[in-house]
């Protein structure tokens, strides 16, 4: 009968404390999550901020859209070569071969 | 030179110093597009989708840009869109507003330029009297005359072969120009074209129009006389 009762005993303890150590195990979880989440919100507000920054101030950084190397098509569409240009014409030397006329 | 003919898009056309079969093949190309008499061809499926929106060839977007180019230079006088405007082009994307297009104002005068390109010596083609030159070629004149066109392209436009069938936007009418036939010279076909087209609308403003282009221009009123702007004067006598 001793007996029995201290095994009995002595699986209660062991019992305990294996809840006592899954306790502890998943608050440590929980601290390692929150951890993670901070480190990782504060490291993206960091990357921004300097992503913003150095768009900002530094030189080199593109501050506007990047526009084509070509003249802009405004510019183009102002110079472009008008549809309408003279030709050349001079006095006849033979008999037209053909006629101009409206068609 | 061997003068040769045969007919294409409605009209006679003439060449001379060119290979007839190759001359023939790209007024067929220009014909296949933009006829509105083949109910296969580009412009007529343009015509009669009901869609605002379209994606055309790049062909027939080249074509209507330089369509839209004409009407910009004549201050919509020469108008592609059939007066009905709102017509938009970005890249091969067209949009209109139910306006049904005619492109016959600018696709012959391209077909006779892009022909006379073929020419591998001295020669011309002529679509209905609008012509592009290969060095110089003696080129009769509407009322008697001559002139040589050294380089370019000789149209005519007015009234004297169709009626009164050129339509004034300003009007939405059927012209009351004083003339009955211009004749302009340009750096090309088309040029002359469209030229001839809006000196013709402008009616008395018509020479000076030109001049202030640069462009020389032989005006046969109703009334047979001759006028020819300065810048004809210049090169040729006006007869």
């Amino acid at each position: 009968m001793r007996e029995q009762r201290r095994s009995q005993q002595t699986l209660r303890l062991v019992a305990k404390t294996w809840v006592v150590a899954e306790g502890r195990i998943d608050a440590a979880r929980a601290r390692a999550r929150g951890a993670k989440l901070a480190l990782g919100a504060v490291a993206t507000l960091v990357l921004g901020t300097a992503f913003v920054g150095a768009k900002a101030h530094a030189a080199g950084h593109t501050k506007h859209r990047a526009r084509p190397l070509a003249a802009p098509r405004s510019f183009e569409r102002a110079v472009r070569r008008s549809v309408l240009a003279g030709g050349q014409i001079a006095p006849p030397v033979q008999p037209p071969p053909v006629v101009t006329s409206t068609s | 030179m061997t003068v040769r003919r045969f007919r294409a898009m409605g009209c006679e056309i003439v060449l001379a110093g060119g290979d007839a079969g190759e001359v023939a093949a790209v007024f067929e190309r220009w014909e296949a597009a933009f006829s509105l008499f083949r109910p296969e061809s580009e412009l007529s499926r343009v015509n009669a989708s009901r869609s605002q929106v379209l994606a055309v060839s790049p062909f027939f977007a080249a074509t209507l840009q330089v369509a839209l180019d004409a009407a910009a230079d004549t201050g919509g006088l020469v108008d592609a869109a059939l007066g009905a405007g709102a017509v938009r082009l970005s890249g091969t994307l067209l949009s209109r507003a139910g306006a049904a297009l005619d492109l016959n104002g600018v696709v012959k005068a391209l077909a006779v330029d892009e022909a006379a390109a073929t020419l591998d010596g001295l020669g011309f083609v002529s679509a209905g009297g609008d012509l592009a030159v290969r060095g110089p070629v003696d080129v009769g004149l509407p009322g008697g005359g001559a002139v040589s066109v050294v380089e370019g392209g000789l149209a005519t436009s007015g009234t004297a072969t169709r009626g009164p069938h050129l339509i004034d936007p300003r009007t939405g009418r059927p012209s009351d120009s004083p003339w009955e036939q211009v004749t302009v010279s340009g750096a090309t076909c088309l040029a002359a074209d469209v030229a001839a087209k809006a000196a013709y609308l402008l009616g008395e403003d018509g020479p000076d129009w030109l001049d202030s282009r640069g462009m020389a221009g032989r005006f046969l009123g109703l009334d047979e006389q001759i006028v020819c702007n300065a810048v004809w004067h210049r090169s040729v006598v006006c007869i």
